[in-house]
């Protein structure tokens, strides 16, 4: 459990790993939502494109952004499966008692997988090149205006932040407490099924006990450090936007506008997902361009 | 009687990823029935993942590794990890941390329940692993282990492993977080085990003031290589080695060294306290004899 790593973050310098975390934040999600818009495969190329260049420019290996599909290739080839043997419409290519393939179906078939790869290789890079410690800051400063409703914006991103941070110290501690039971002969891939649930037990009580130890002893510490005793607390590294910023922010523009093109090229969009709403965006964009 | 056999053990962990780290290189070691083994070394010099391998916790990824007659590299047939686990017991840092019962006598009998061993001889194994490190069977079986003081609920701990009558007995750093008492405590159980329950005894500690009272041979451990296999009474003549690697000399052989330089010159082999006191004795009588 020791070669886990949380936040898959993958520790290099680059200008992608340099931008504000805020802008990657919302970059990431400007992009999760245009992709829903990619309805034509030259959309997709251009989607494409634009993840292998942030990719190079990330100096990630490809190897590792492709290994963020493998967690949730069942769920692919699931909705895949389902979408390719139950949809009616269009030509009938192949027919077996309840189940139809249609050219249609192997069309969107095609295209939900394209497009579900695609929003998880993008929001990976979010993940691979920003650190927890970065993404939890980014949360704090955006959800700022909400303090002005009561929100404790400040409290909820330490939370965030100290619980995060307590995942590698919780793993480490699982692992101990594993090898202690296993090497007083605990096994827990033997027996029956309710034996191995049982066997759970003394890995979760000891691990109780030291969480609230720990939760106990990071409270005081928290205190006597006067923590609350101020009012608006300073940061040590302060987030500024920078012209990098800027910059990816024109590049992404680019991808958005030329989906947003081809949308509105492509003839008759044959699914909606946002239940009509981004019916209703697309005729908005139709009629600013005229 | 060789009884544990190992032989140019490396191990890295998280292997080809930009965390990797090679925790143990190139490690040759033959442990005998009857040792009384020291291992010291820094945080991080290899130490623990080395002794993690005596008890299969850890596979080994290059080399060799022989634990009795159970050969640890072979891939068929499979080791029997639960009679290794059984042969070498295993006290890890803060054991205290693995009890999970509501009772002294349920956690201790973990591990000979796990062995699948007769209700009579799990209480007799209790019994006797609660007397061997000084609780009272009748006054403690029933308590919770959760109420116990700190130096008594270790001992649990160690019961605990001692009820699976191991006859190599692995403890790390058995007195960190102590106080004086309770270190003295569980030195002088770490002493008596060795006389009367397992002949073989390895004890990780940084203390050396600590670890030169009991062990006969020490090993140093310094940046994953082992950098002194030697008896006690030879290790301290690399004096400026030592120093060199960060490591602290007993204070008996740093005073003798002291009394060297001034001109006394003492006779025999001078590494606890006591040893130095009698050789000061037996130096102030000879001076009255002249």
């Amino acid at each position: 459990m020791r070669d886990m790593s949380f936040g898959q973050y993958y520790p290099t310098n680059s200008p992608i790993h340099r931008l504000d975390p805020r802008a990657k934040l919302i970059f990431s999600l400007l992009f999760m939502i245009f992709i829903f818009f990619a309805k034509s495969y030259t959309a997709f190329l251009y989607v494409i494109i634009f993840l292998t260049i942030v990719t190079i420019i990330a100096k990630i290996p490809v190897k590792i952004v492709l290994k963020s599909i493998k967690l949730v290739l069942f769920l692919l080839i699931f909705t895949g499966l389902i979408n390719l043997f139950l949809y009616k419409d269009g030509t009938v290519l192949a027919q077996w008692w309840i189940f139809t393939i249609t050219d249609r179906g192997i069309d969107l078939t095609v295209k939900l997988a394209l497009r579900l790869s695609l929003l998880i290789i993008g929001t990976s890079i979010l993940t691979l090149t920003t650190t927890p410690m970065e993404l939890t800051d980014a949360i704090e400063s955006l959800l700022k205006p909400l303090k002005y409703i009561k929100v404790p914006v400040h409290d909820i991103a330490i939370t965030m932040s100290i619980a995060l941070r307590f995942i590698p110290t919780l793993l480490e501690e699982t692992d101990k407490i594993i090898s202690a039971q296993k090497a007083r002969g605990a096994s827990f891939d033997t027996g029956k099924v309710h034996e191995r649930v049982l066997s759970i037990v003394p890995i979760l009580i000891p691990l109780f006990v030291s969480s609230f130890r720990r939760a106990d002893e990071l409270a005081d510490a928290l205190d006597a450090r006067c923590y609350n005793a101020t009012k608006n607390r300073t940061k040590m590294k302060k987030l500024t936007f920078t012209y990098r910023d800027l910059v990816a922010f024109i590049i992404l523009s680019i991808l958005i506008v030329l989906i947003m093109l081809d949308c509105y090229f492509v003839k008759a969009p044959t699914e909606s997902i946002f239940f009509g709403t981004d019916y209703y965006i697309v005729n908005l964009f139709k009629s600013w361009i005229g | 009687m060789q009884n544990i056999e190992i032989k140019n053990l490396t191990h890295t962990y998280s292997k080809k990823t930009p965390y990797e780290k090679v925790a143990i290189n190139n490690i040759s070691v033959t442990i005998n029935e009857g040792d009384f083994l020291g291992i010291i070394g820094h945080t991080g010099s290899g130490k623990s993942t080395f002794i993690q391998h005596l008890n299969g916790l850890i596979k080994p990824q290059e080399g060799e590794v022989r634990i009795f007659d159970i050969n640890l590299t072979q891939k068929k047939p499979k080791p029997d990890l639960r009679k290794l686990r059984q042969e070498v017991g295993m006290v890890f840092q803060y054991p205290e941390y693995q009890l999970f019962a509501d009772t002294v006598e349920k956690d201790i009998a973990f591990g000979p329940k796990n062995l699948k061993l007769s209700q009579d001889e799990i209480k007799n194994r209790v019994r006797k692993a609660m007397e061997a490190v000084g609780l009272d069977y009748d006054k403690y079986k029933d308590r919770s282990p959760f109420d116990l003081s700190g130096g008594q609920k270790r001992r649990v701990a160690i019961a605990g492993v001692l009820a699976m009558m191991p006859k190599v007995l692995i403890l790390d750093e058995p007195t960190a977080g102590l106080d004086p008492i309770g270190k003295r405590q569980i030195l002088n159980l770490i002493k008596s085990l060795k006389e009367s329950i397992t002949p073989t005894i390895v004890v990780i500690s940084h203390d050396i003031n600590e670890i030169t009272q009991y062990c006969t041979r020490l090993i140093v451990f310094n940046k994953a290589e082992i950098a002194f296999d030697l008896p006690i009474t030879e290790l301290f003549t690399h004096q400026k080695e030592l120093m060199q690697m960060g490591l602290d000399v007993p204070l008996a052989v740093k005073v003798n060294d002291y009394l060297k330089e001034n001109g006394i010159t003492l006779e025999g082999d001078i590494i606890t306290p006591q040893e130095l006191v009698n050789a000061i004795k037996k130096y102030k009588s000879m001076e009255g004899a002249l």
